[in-house]
C-alpha cells in the first residue's frame, strides 16, 4: 500500500487495483506484468535445461543451473492448498502457511525475520487452492542460510498460540479491508456462486466466522496432515550445482517423512445453474464477473480452449472483448475473460468494470461476444495471430530465474514432460477454426452464465439471469460492435 | 492468490532501493553505450546475453509535472491515444503487430515521464525500433477514436482512485503537501480536467512534448550494441529535431507549517499518511533517506512493521516511501491502517514515536549492516530482470544522468548513524509535515439489497 503517482494503459489487466507506488518504480512492473500476460501465461514457455530427482522420502525435485548471476530461486508446491479446508474451517490452509514464518523450534518469529531480512532474502509462503507456495530468491553466497532458514519454517514451525492469535487478528483486518475492492467481492461472491460448497467454493484466506474459530489445534493438526513430502515439488534454479543441491536436500529433508493423507477426492461436479448476484456499494462503477465453471488443466481439449480464449477475450488489445468494450465503446478499462486450469476444474470468467450506468450496455456486448465465438468461423488473421502470439512468447515468460523455477514447478506438477516447449507449439500450431469453435460451443455456455455485479444499486439495475438472452431492455447500445446479436438457443 | 502484506512490502522497498553492484564486475557506466544523434536523440544500449529477447523502451521526457490546473492528465491521456495509428499503422494495430511477433508491450505514464515499451525476441527488435520511430513523429487519430479512449481513461480513473479510498487519500495528500508545484495533482488528472479535454488538446500537447530532442531509447537485452545502433540510427536519424519543450519553472517554496487534511467518505478502515517534503538524489542527502526508507520498512524485521504490526499491534499495515528519482524534490511518506478497533490517531502518533526515534537514538551497527545486505541482493535480484534493468536507467536518465546509477552503492554505504539522525532532525519537522487521514464514514443503509446467495460479510 503505496502513494501512486504512475498510470498505465494496461489493457487485459485484472490485478492492479492496488494502490502502486508513488512513481513508476517497482510495483508498476508487477501490475504491468500481470496486464501483459494473458491468465495461462504462466504455463507457456522454453523448458530449460533441468535435472529431475525423486529423494527417498517421496519429495520431487527439479534443478536448473544458471551461473549468469550470483542468485538461487526457489519455488515449492506442497499438497497444502485451501482445497483441503475442513467444512467449517474455511481458512485453515492460508492461516496455516501464514503461520509457518512466526516461530520455529529454533527461532521466534521476530528472529525468523530478522534471518530473512539479514540475508537480503526475498521469499513468500501462502496458500493457493490446489497446494501451499514457497519461494525464497538469495544470493548464492548464502545458499546455506537460506536452505537452513527456509527448511526450518517448513519443517519445524511451532505454532505458538500468541502467534496464532496475531495471524487470525490480521487476517480478520485483511477480510475487512477487501471490502473496499470491489472486484475481489464480486470474484469471491462468484467462486461462491459456482462451486458453492466444493472445494474451489471458498475464498482462500476463509469466511470470517470460521477463521475466528480457528486456534492452534486446528492449524497443528491441519499442518502434520498435509505438510508432507509425497506431492511437494522442489524447484531450483540459479548459480548452484544440481548434484550439489540433490545432497544437501537429501540431508535437509531426512526427517522429512512421507504421511498418511490419502489422495485428494474432488466432488462430482455439480450441474451448473445460472444466478445472478448484485451486491450493493456506495462507488461509481459495476464491478462485474460473468462465468460459469471452466475445465481441469489436463483436459485434452486445454491448447483448443487457450486458443479460443485467446481471441475472445485473453489476447489482451488482440481480444474481440477488449475490441468491443474498451476500444470501440469506451466503457471499461479492464476487460478480460480467462479460464483458471486447475487440478479439478476451475472457472470461466470475463471480469470488468463500467461506470455504473453502463452495466447492461457491456454485459450485452459480452454476450454478444460469446454467442460470435460460438456460431461463426473465426478469422485466418485471428487465428495465425493467437498462434504466433502463445507460441512466439514462450521465452518471454521464462526472463527471471524465478519465473523459471515456478515454470519448472507446474511442468511437474502438471506432468506436462521435460519436452514440453516442443508439445506445447505442436499442439497450439494444431489448433484449426474448427476446434476453436468447436471448444467455444462446448465450453461457453450463455445460458448458465452467472452474472455478480458490485455497484450502486441505487443507481443501476443488474440484469438478472439467465444473463444473456434479449429482453429488449437497452442499457444505451452505443450502436458499435456487436450489440443488439441475437442469442440462438443452446443445445 | 493471498501475499502477506509485509511480504509484498519488504519486497517492494528492497526493490526499490537497489541499485549498484555488490559483486558485479562491471559499473553501468562501462556496460552501456551511449549515443546522441544529431537530432537530439538519446540512446542508452545495455547488453545481456541471458536469454535471447530484449526490451526497447522509449522513455519522454513529459509527465503530470509538464501540465496546468485545468488541463490535467493530457500526458497520461496522450499516452493511451499514442496507440490510436499513424498514417502507416492502424488504431490498435501496434500491440497487434508485437504480440504478431510474440511480444508483449504497453505504456505508463508518471510525473514526470511518459514510457513505451516491449519485450520481445531480439531478432525482431527492428519491428518495435521501426514503429516507435513511426508514431514519435506521425501520430494520427480522429474524434470517433478519441472520445472512445478518453471515457476508457475516466474508467480507469474510476477503477483506480474513485473507487478506492487508499489511492484517493494519497491523490489528497499529495494535493495538500504541494501548493506551487505540479506534483499536487495525480497523473491520471482531475476527472473534470478529463471531462473537458479535447483532441486539440492531445496533439497539441503530442506536437510540444514528443521529439527527438526530448526522448531517451533504452534497450537492454541479448543484441550486439554496434549492430542495434546502427538499427535504431536508420529508423530515428530522419527525424527533424524540434525546439526545446518548454521548462517546466515551478519550485515549491518551503512549507512553514504543518498541514492537515481529513478524507470522509465510505470505507472500511481508517488510513493514514505522514509526509515530508525531502531533497532527491540531487541532495548529498537523498542516500541518507534511502537507508532511513529501509530501517522503517525494508522488511517485516524492520521498524515500522515490527512496532506498530507485531508488536503494538496497532496497524494491519505501516510502511514507509521514498523515491530518489524525482525531477524535482518530492516526499517522504510514513503510512499506516489502523487494525480494526484501532484510531488512526494512535497510529499517526506511534508513526511520529518512531521519527522521533530516529531523531534520539542512533541505529546500531546489526541493524545497518542487515539494511546494506537487503540492498545488495536486491541490486542482484534487479539485474535477474531485462525489464527492471531498462527501468532503473531510464529513471536515472529522466532524473538527470542515468550514470549516478554507479554512485548509488557506494554512497548508502558511506551513510552513518549519525547522518540518519542528522537528516531525521533536519527534514522530519512539525512545520514541514502534511498529515492526511481517511476518516470512514458508517455506510448508510443505501439501496435495498436484491441479491440471492452471497458469501457471508459482503453486503452494504
Amino acid at each position: 500500500m503505496r502513494p501512486q503517482r504512475s498510470t498505465a494503459r494496461c489493457g487485459s489487466a485484472h490485478a492492479g487495483i492496488g494502490v502502486g507506488p508513488r512513481r513508476a518504480a517497482s510495483r508498476s512492473m508487477s501490475w504491468l506484468a500481470t496486464c501483459m500476460l494473458s491468465a495461462w501465461a504462466a504455463t507457456a514457455a522454453a523448458t530449460p535445461p533441468a535435472a529431475r530427482f525423486t529423494l527417498s522420502n517421496g519429495a520431487r525435485l527439479v534443478v536448473s543451473e544458471q551461473h549468469a548471476l550470483p542468485l538461487v530461486a526457489i519455488d515449492m508446491f506442497i499438497d497444502a492448498g485451501s482445497r483441503r479446508d475442513p467444512g467449517g474451517q474455511e481458512g485453515v490452509a492460508a492461516l496455516t502457511a501464514d503461520l509457518l514464518t512466526e516461530g520455529t523450534e529454533r527461532r521466534s518469529a521476530e528472529e525468523v525475520s530478522r534471518a530473512f531480512d539479514a540475508i537480503g532474502a526475498a521469499y513468500s509462503i501462502a496458500a493457493g487452492v490446489d497446494f501451499a507456495t514457497a519461494n525464497m530468491k538469495f544470493l548464492s553466497k548464502d545458499l546455506a542460510a537460506g536452505l537452513d532458514l527456509l527448511f526450518d519454517v517448513l519443517l519445524h514451525p511451532r505454532f505458538p498460540e500468541a502467534e496464532v492469535a496475531r495471524r487470525r487478528e490480521a487476517t480478520l483486518a485483511h477480510m475487512k479491508a477487501e471490502e473496499d475492492e470491489p472486484g475481489e467481492v464480486a470474484e469471491r461472491a462468484f467462486l461462491k456462486a459456482i462451486f458453492a460448497d466444493g472445494p474451489y467454493g471458498h475464498p482462500v484466506i476463509g469466511y470470517p466466522d470460521a477463521v475466528r474459530k480457528l486456534t492452534r489445534k486446528e492449524v497443528a493438526a491441519f499442518y502434520s496432515q498435509n505438510y508432507r513430502p509425497d506431492g511437494t515439488i522442489i524447484s531450483v534454479v540459479g548459480d548452484v550445482s544440481a548434484s550439489d543441491i540433490r545432497e544437501r536436500m537429501e540431508k535437509a529433508l531426512r526427517q522429512w517423512q512421507k504421511g498418511t493423507a490419502v489422495a485428494f477426492q474432488y466432488p462430482p461436479d455439480r450441474p451448473a445453474t445460472a444466478t445472478t448476484v448484485a451486491i450493493n456499494k456506495p462507488i461509481t462503477q459495476a464491478n462485474i464477473v460473468l462465468g460459469h465453471m471452466g475445465i481441469a488443466r489436463d483436459n485434452p481439449d486445454y491448447y483448443p480452449v487457450l486458443v479460443m480464449n485467446f481471441i475472445l477475450g485473453g489476447g489482451g488489445f488482440s481480444s474481440r472483448l477488449l475490441d468491443n468494450i474498451r476500444t470501440k465503446a469506451g466503457l471499461a478499462y479492464s476487460v478480460a475473460s480467462f479460464f483458471t486450469p486447475n487440478k479439478a476444474p476451475g472457472s470461466f470468467q470475463v471480469v470488468m468494470q463500467t461506470k455504473n450506468a453502463s452495466t447492461t450496455d457491456a454485459i450485452r456486448r459480452a454476450c454478444a461476444e460469446f454467442e460470435r465465438i460460438r456460431t461463426e468461423a473465426v478469422g485466418d488473421d485471428e487465428l495465425n495471430d493467437a498462434r504466433l502470439y502463445l507460441t512466439g512468447s514462450f521465452p518471454l515468460k521464462l526472463d527471471s530465474s524465478a519465473k523459471m523455477a515456478s515454470f519448472l514447478t507446474q511442468v511437474e506438477f502438471f506432468n506436462l514432460g521435460d519436452d514440453y516447449t516442443d508439445t506445447f507449439k505442436q499442439r497450439i500450431n494444431a489448433v484449426t477454426k474448427d476446434d476453436v469453435r468447436r471448444v467455444a460451443q462446448k465450453y461457453l455456455q450463455p445460458d448458465q452464465l452467472t452474472l455478480v455485479v458490485v455497484s450502486d444499486l441505487s443507481n443501476v439495475q443488474a440484469p438478472t439471469a439467465p444473463v444473456c438472452v434479449e429482453t429488449g431492455s437497452g442499457g444505451g447500445d452505443q450502436g458499435t460492435g456487436a450489440g443488439g446479436h441475437k442469442p440462438a438457443p443452446v443445445p | 492468490m493471498r501475499k502477506s502484506l509485509p511480504t509484498a512490502l519488504a519486497t517492494l522497498a528492497v526493490v526499490c532501493l537497489a541499485l549498484t553492484p555488490a559483486r558485479a564486475a562491471q559499473s553501468y557506466a562501462e556496460r552501456v553505450r551511449q549515443a546522441v544523434l544529431p537530432n537530439g536523440l538519446k540512446i542508452l544500449l545495455l547488453e545481456d546475453h541471458k536469454a535471447p529477447i530484449a526490451v526497447l523502451q522509449v522513455w519522454y521526457r513529459v509527465g503530470s509535472r509538464n501540465e496546468q490546473l485545468g488541463r490535467t492528465g493530457l500526458s497520461h491521456l496522450l499516452e493511451h491515444l499514442m496507440f490510436k495509428g499513424t498514417q502507416k499503422v492502424g488504431p490498435e494495430e501496434y500491440s497487434k503487430i508485437i504480440q504478431h511477433n510474440g511480444g508483449d508491450d504497453n505504456a505508463f505514464t508518471s510525473d514526470d515521464a511518459t514510457t513505451y515499451f516491449a519485450t520481445i525476441a531480439s531478432d525482431r527488435l527492428g519491428v518495435v525500433i521501426d514503429l516507435e520511430a513511426d508514431r514519435m513523429q506521425h501520430l494520427a487519430f480522429d474524434d470517433a477514436q478519441f472520445t472512445p479512449e478518453l471515457h476508457v481513461v475516466m474508467e480507469e480513473r474510476r477503477l483506480r482512485t474513485e473507487d478506492n479510498p487508499v489511492s484517493a487519500l494519497f491523490e489528497q495528500a499529495s494535493a495538500v503537501a504541494f501548493s506551487a508545484h505540479p506534483y499536487q495533482w495525480p497523473t491520471i488528472g482531475w476527472m473534470d480536467d478529463l471531462k473537458q479535454a479535447t483532441r486539440q488538446d492531445a496533439l497539441e500537447y503530442y506536437r510540444t512534448y514528443y521529439s527527438p530532442g526530448n526522448a531517451v531509447v533504452v534497450c537492454v537485452g541479448d543484441f550486439a550494441a554496434d549492430a542495434l545502433l546502427a538499427q535504431i540510427e536508420k529508423a530515428f536519424g530522419s527525424i527533424p529535431a524540434a525546439a526545446p519543450a518548454p521548462a517546466v519553472r515551478a519550485i515549491e517554496p518551503p512549507q512553514q507549517g504543518e498541514n492537515r487534511t481529513v478524507l470522509r467518505r465510505a470505507a472500511q478502515l481508517p488510513f493514514v499518511a505522514i509526509a515530508y517534503h525531502v531533497p532527491n538524489l540531487k541532495g548529498p542527502d537523498a542516500p541518507v533517506l534511502e537507508v532511513i526508507s529501509a530501517v522503517l520498512s525494508g522488511g517485516k524485521s524492520a521498524r515500522l512493521h515490527q512496532q506498530l504490526v507485531y508488536q503494538k499491534r496497532l496497524a494491519r499495515d505501516a510502511g514507509a516511501s521514498y523515491e530518489l528519482t524525482t525531477i524535482d524534490p518530492g516526499l517522504f511518506i510514513l503510512y499506516g491502517q489502523p487494525l480494526p478497533g484501532k484510531s488512526a490517531k494512535n497510529v499517526e502518533q506511534e508513526l511520529l514515536g518512531q521519527v522521533e526515534r530516529l531523531q534520539r537514538t542512533p541505529v546500531d551497527d546489526r541493524e545497518l549492516t542487515k539494511v546494506r545486505n537487503g540492498l545488495e541482493a536486491a541490486f542482484v535480484f534487479g539485474q535477474d530482470s531485462l525489464f527492471y534493468q531498462g527501468m532503473v536507467l531510464g529513471q536515472y536518465e529522466m532524473a538527470g544522468d542515468w550514470r549516478r546509477i554507479d554512485t548509488y552503492l557506494p554512497n548508502m554505504r558511506a551513510v552513518t548513524a549519525q547522518d540518519i539522525m542528522r537528516v531525521a532532525k533536519t527534514y522530519f519537522t512539525p512545520l514541514n509535515r502534511t498529515v492526511a487521514t481517511l476518516e470512514p464514514l458508517p455506510s448508510a443503509g443505501k439501496a435495498p439489497e436484491p441479491a440471492p446467495a452471497h458469501p457471508t460479510g459482503v453486503v452494504h
